[in-house]
């Protein structure tokens, strides 16, 4: 079964030696320690915990009271064992995965005793649909959702899109290149992510924790525009609108690719990725860019990335637009969120409203 | 205990459209909301080719109405699962249907041209080039199955292109003597756990389709009523 509420996972180095440079703060006031167990968390999470809840919502503020409770938990975990073979639990509180371990005090702990949150994820069931290119036909005005089991894109409109299973994504795809949003017309490739891809995504803000998974993803969107450059007879290049997170796919599929694309135009909305390298190196190997290449809708993440992305490094002068865009985003942004290294930040308030100031500025 | 959960249908917003004289009511779930998309309450001059939104020469005039998707969570950990979508459309058949052509209303009638739209469809994706060994779709007219809810008569079948996505629900009811109100209706397939616990996820959604098609009403207008009675009642007579 691939619903996992519960799992196990041993540490790579462990908590309070020499070694472990993160910087553990209290959660809340509320897990200080009056009451119950100290409840820490590793102060490098604050950039994905601002992603993940919004501390307005009904939803969250649940979350955060379950989180509070993992002061009374009884461990059920032996100090020696802890000592000996520390292990980290995994609990899901709604879609957010939390890993976390128990310390009590004992000899050797260097730890202080409480719970330490390690990690976090956004939690997601696994789909059964595979990742790679579908091809959604329209007959009839009904859509018939198909694999392409070549990799070549035929269609004049390409999407990447994730969702649960490849159903959902092309429900979403269709609005995305649809007219309206009553869905697509027309014949559309899509790009399929499965959902818990994609959550490993939304943590690529800490190069560290890239995950594996996206990678190959990346590889097999990589093969897709290799094979629709090559064997593609639809004389018009294939137009890819490609969303958000989704964004990186494509920033982590560019060393893959072949350097010509003039088969390939592409169409950015709200990139949460180093828009810069991949306009560049888009522009570099002839792919269709047109004026509306990049675009923005207010998404504060996006705006973030963007102006991160523009202080790195120089967008190439041929793409006029991209660049007021890009400039246009940056003078919205705040960086707090994308910019955040975690060496640099001393937190000196509990966790949460650490992360309360550090969203004032870009999220809500 | 029930595996996956979705909207709260007990907690709905009505919307009520005004074809041509006729009331057609669809409860949409209030968490539904954000995912709905509708076209005018004001549905007007069915017999206009200009009312309808998707004119293509081959093919009927096609109304799309109303179109909507439930979400569901695993009730276990509340992670999300697939959701089901919703379309509601209005055929205007005219001469699409085999001859001899009768009335509509007549329910031997709607089931005639319900099955000849399917094998339409069924001939198209062939020509589409999609693999057959997939297809789903009723064999012959008595494969189509029929429920009576709120005194209105659907249709109903499995049909479709199933290699990805389930097969589409298609529930189909004349709402004029030259009009099909069609909602197809496509629920996940769930492939998470055993395969008795998938099969109880989908027939936890299924249950949930039928519920909501309970749901609708339909208030013909005078007309189409009194032409209901004629039709009807004259072959109820023999």
């Amino acid at each position: 079964m691939s619903i996992s509420t519960f799992q196990r996972r041993q540490l790579c180095y462990q908590l309070g030696t020499p070694a472990d440079k993160r910087q553990f703060v209290v959660f809340s006031k509320n897990t200080a320690g009056q009451a119950g167990r100290k409840v820490f968390i590793d102060s490098a999470l604050a950039p994905l915990f601002s992603q993940f809840v919004n501390t307005q919502d009904a939803k969250s503020i649940q979350a955060i009271l379950k989180i509070e409770q993992l002061r009374a938990i009884a461990g059920g975990v032996t100090a020696n064992t802890n000592v000996a073979t520390p292990f980290e639990h995994m609990e899901t509180f709604g879609d957010l995965a939390l890993y976390y371990q128990v310390h009590n005090p004992a000899q050797g702990n260097n730890a202080e005793a409480g719970v330490y949150i390690t990690d976090v994820k956004l939690a997601a069931n696994e789909g059964g649909s595979t990742p790679g290119l579908y091809v959604s036909k329209s007959t009839r005005s009904r859509v018939s959702l198909d694999i392409v089991n070549n990799n070549i894109a035929e269609t004049n409109t390409g999407v990447i899109a994730s969702a649960q299973t490849s159903s959902d994504a092309a429900q979403k795809a269709s609005k995305l290149v649809g007219p309206d949003a009553w869905g697509s017309p027309k014949d559309f490739n899509m790009f399929y992510i499965p959902a818990v891809i994609h959550n490993e995504m939304g943590l690529w803000m800490t190069p560290d924790v890239r995950a594996f998974r996206p990678s190959q993803t990346a590889k097999n969107f990589a093969e897709v525009i290799t094979s629709t450059q090559q064997q593609r007879t639809n004389q018009t290049p294939v137009e890819w609108t490609i969303e958000g997170d989704s964004v990186k796919i494509l920033q982590l599929a560019l060393e893959h690719l072949p350097s010509n694309l003039n088969k390939h135009g592409f169409k950015l909305i709200d990139p949460v990725a180093d828009t810069v390298q991949i306009i560049n190196a888009l522009e570099r190997k002839g792919a269709k860019l047109d004026k509306d290449a990049v675009s923005f809708t207010g998404n504060k993440r996006a705006l973030a990335a963007a102006s991160v992305s523009s202080k790195r490094s120089q967008i190439s002068r041929h793409q006029d637009s991209a660049a007021k865009a890009l400039q246009k985003a940056s003078a919205t942004a705040r960086d707090s969120l994308a910019n955040y290294s975690a060496s640099s930040v001393k937190v000196t308030s509990d966790f949460m409203t650490y992360v309360r100031n550090l969203a004032g500025g870009v999220a809500w | 205990m029930k595996l996956i959960s979705g909207p709260d249908f007990e907690n709905s917003s009505i919307f009520v459209f005004d074809i041509d004289g006729t009331q057609l009511s669809i409860p949409v779930p209030e968490d539904a909301l954000d995912d709905t998309m509708s076209a005018d309450a004001s549905i007007k001059n069915l017999t206009d080719n200009e009312t309808y939104d998707v004119l293509e020469s081959d093919y009927m005039p096609i109304k799309r109405v109303l179109k909507t998707q439930f979400r569901y969570v695993d009730t276990v950990n509340e992670l999300a699962l697939e959701s089901t979508s919703v379309m509601f459309r209005i055929l205007k058949v005219d001469n699409f249907r085999p001859i001899p052509q009768e009335n509509l209303l007549h329910k031997h009638e709607v089931r005639r041209v319900f099955f000849h739209i399917l094998c339409d469809l069924k001939k198209s994706l062939e020509n589409d080039g999609l693999e057959k060994a997939y297809f789903v779709f009723p064999e012959s007219e008595e494969d189509i199955k029929e429920i009576n809810c709120n005194q209105i008569h659907w249709l109903i079948a499995l049909n479709g292109f199933a290699r990805i996505v389930p097969p589409e629900h298609t529930f189909v009811t004349p709402i004029t003597n030259n009009h099909l109100l069609m909602i197809d209706i496509n629920t996940g397939t769930y492939p998470f756990g055993t395969d008795e616990q998938s099969a109880q996820m989908r027939a936890e959604a299924k249950a949930d389709v039928f519920d909501f098609i309970r749901s609708i009403r339909i208030e013909f207008s005078p007309e189409v009523q009194a032409e209901i009675d004629e039709v009807r009642g004259a072959m109820e007579a023999l």
